[in-house]
């Protein structure tokens, strides 16, 4: 699979971005590669925050791809395309995961949403989140269980409702909400020991279009 | 890049920014996730193949893909299913072809609406097949409409679709015909999708001809009957069956029966069962050994989180990451059959149990013991374990009435700044247990 694709912060320019669209809608090979080789980098970070296993992620990454492009002629320049694309790919990403739901469902939680008592974290001083790069919050995330992270990322990153992401994940609204609780609480632990070891990085040169 | 979901929340939130010295860790992450440049991908070549092998060429290999997705559940992820193997119930087990067979009818009734009724009898309800609905819609989505010709009818696309020996295709759509249609010899033909199968999962019988103005009656020879043309059966007991039909004539009552002798072996299933112990004491990646109680199994297949799959009789697996673990285990018998057992294995750290980080035994009435609180309205027993950084035992205890006041072994005190490791191994009223460890100081 050499040589890759590298991630690259250079944005499109709008009008550039809208002749490779054409070019894709008119069937031309060219253009998917065009599209492929500047969002790649960007739609794999995101499948990542839902799948651990890099193998895993390609074929997801493979599949939302297949998607975008078979239905690409129904992209109608109405909001930001790569937000188009990303959801395309979460939602491979989530059918994915359920499509082996029997091992990846964690069952009902017995501890109630307001039991969650955080005592022990409000002692410390709120750490400054605008640090975090890219590699902190993958990493953070892969130490998560996949129904905590698919959850969390749902909620906080895609900004779902919890109604919204109970149906999409076959869970619960209460599961959704203390499953969300529970993530965002480890997430916080772990990210908090990166940032005290100082890994939590400036790094991701601002990407801006 | 406009950033996703945007608009009014995102506004508030940044506000909110300006305020508060901190930023929410939420809109931090979106924030950095929306400069982040993205990971290394494939190059392009590796996507290009996909396109033309894929989406072009009607899908024929992802079909297989996701196949083998829909087959193995979770347990199959990917390489680790290559790393591991053990094609033992991909290969010879005759439900994976049964399987192909399913997903193809879907497929076929989907695209030909208006032969769905025809077709939907033929749609045999295998265990495998229904778990996974999902797998099923997103073939039919993403395959470009078949193209075949105009398939004339329902059981001439089944052959078609049937991946296995002739013999095996008989359990097909029967075509309605007339008595008289059919030479005597015919009349009471019948054959099955499966002449061996496991217990528990279905069988489908049918006829091979549907004769108009008659009735049939179906005895699979374990006490069972159906008076359905092409029936489905699940047989419970292992055992060797004769199955009989019997063809009515509506109009004079007329009988015919045919008997096809030891026509199916049911295979008997292996038990899926397994218990694990947590470590005693407190580790940082708590060491879980996995105890394999199944009865009949002949390999075993073991799946952590969905990701990690071990083929070992009994592993002892890391559990580092915090949370609950989704642990399932495969097992099957030498006859092919397979059984399945998944439970669930919580491993917490301190927040867990809303354990304080540090204590201080100085009898000043704060703090002056260790006990973790989640502990106290627990309905069922625990152990709590302390040991110093040599490992040496520190306290023990199971009641939350005599928690650690910091004195050690020898007598003497914990001392200011001293790390002492914990663990807490609990055990709910309803059998199950959780492991929690971390560190408490002293202060």
């Amino acid at each position: 699979m050499k040589p890759f694709v590298n991630p690259s912060s250079t944005p499109v320019d709008p009008v550039v971005l809208r002749r490779w669209i054409e070019r894709s809608q008119a069937k031309e090979s060219e253009g998917y590669r065009l599209i492929y080789e500047r969002f790649a980098p960007v739609m794999i970070l995101a499948i990542r925050r839902y799948i651990k296993s890099e193998a895993d992620a390609l074929d997801v990454l493979q599949d939302g791809f297949l998607k975008v492009f078979a239905n690409i002629e129904g992209y109608t320049f109405r909001g930001s395309f790569e937000g188009w694309m990303r959801r395309i790919m979460v939602n491979t990403a989530i059918d994915a995961l359920r499509s082996r739901k029997s091992v990846w469902l964690v069952g009902d939680n017995e501890e109630m949403l307001d039991n969650i008592v955080d005592d022990a974290l409000s002692e410390e001083e709120e750490p400054v989140w605008a640090t975090l790069g890219q590699d902190d919050i993958i990493e953070a995330m892969d130490q998560l269980t996949p129904m905590y992270r698919a959850v969390f990322n749902l909620f906080a990153i895609e900004q779902f409702g919890h109604k919204d992401i109970a149906l999409k994940l076959g869970i619960s609204v209460g599961t959704s909400k203390s499953n969300y609780a529970k993530a965002r609480r480890n997430l916080k632990v772990i990210l908090m020991e990166r940032i005290a070891k100082g890994s939590g990085r400036q790094s991701d040169k601002k990407r801006n279009d | 890049m406009t950033k996703e979901g945007s608009s009014s929340k995102g506004n508030q939130e940044n506000s909110e920014d300006r305020k508060a010295s901190g930023v929410p860790l939420e809109t931090g992450m979106r924030k950095a996730l929306d400069r982040a440049p993205g990971l290394a991908a494939p190059a392009w070549s590796w996507m290009e193949g996909a396109i033309q092998g894929g989406a072009v060429a009607a899908g024929a290999a992802q079909g297989a893909r996701w196949l083998i997705q829909a087959k193995l559940g979770a347990a199959a992820v990917g390489g680790a299913l290559v790393m591991w193997g053990g094609y033992v119930w991909l290969g010879d087990d005759d439900s994976d072809k049964q399987e192909q067979i399913v997903v193809q009818v879907l497929e076929e009734e989907s695209s030909f609406g208006s032969e769905g009724d025809d077709l939907s009898v033929a749609v045999y309800d295998l265990e495998e097949a229904t778990e996974e609905p999902e797998v099923v819609e997103d073939l039919t989505i993403e395959e470009p409409a078949p193209q075949r010709e105009a398939a004339p009818a329902a059981i001439s696309t089944l052959v078609e679709a049937e991946p296995v020996e002739a013999e095996e295709s008989e359990a097909s759509v029967p075509t309605r015909r007339s008595w008289d249609e059919v030479p005597p010899e015919e009349r009471t033909a019948f054959g099955s999708t499966l002449d061996e199968a496991c217990v528990g999962s279905e069988v489908a019988f049918s006829t091979t001809h549907q004769l108009v103005g008659t009735r049939v009656l179906w005895n699979f020879g374990d006490g069972r009957f159906s008076a359905e043309y092409t029936p489905s059966h699940v047989f419970r007991e292992a055992g060797v069956y004769d199955v009989t039909l019997s063809l009515t004539r509506n109009k004079d009552g007329m009988i015919r029966t045919r008997t096809i002798e030891n026509m199916v072996t049911i295979h008997p299933k292996p038990i899926a069962n397994f218990t694990w112990k947590f470590p005693s004491r407190a580790q940082e990646r708590p060491l879980v050994a996995f105890h394999n109680q199944s009865t009949d199994a002949a390999s075993s297949m073991w799946v952590f989180d969905g990701d990690l799959v071990v083929d070992e009789l009994e592993p002892a697996v890391e559990m580092d990451r915090v949370g609950e673990h989704t642990v399932q285990l495969i097992v099957s018998n030498g006859l092919g059959c397979q059984a399945t057992v998944s439970e669930h294995v919580e491993v917490g750290n301190r927040f867990g149990l809303q354990a304080p980080a540090r204590f201080s035994p100085n009898d000043d009435g704060l703090y002056d013991t260790f006990m973790p609180k989640g502990l106290q309205r627990s309905d069922g027993t625990f152990e709590l374990h302390i040991t110093g950084w040599d490992g040496e035992t520190i306290f023990l205890t199971s009641s939350v009435r005599k928690p650690w006041d910091g004195q050690l072994p020898s007598g003497k005190w914990a001392q200011s700044g001293g790390r002492y490791h914990w663990s807490v191994i609990q055990h709910f009223s309803d059998g199950k247990t959780a492991y929690f460890s971390d560190v408490i100081e002293v202060e």
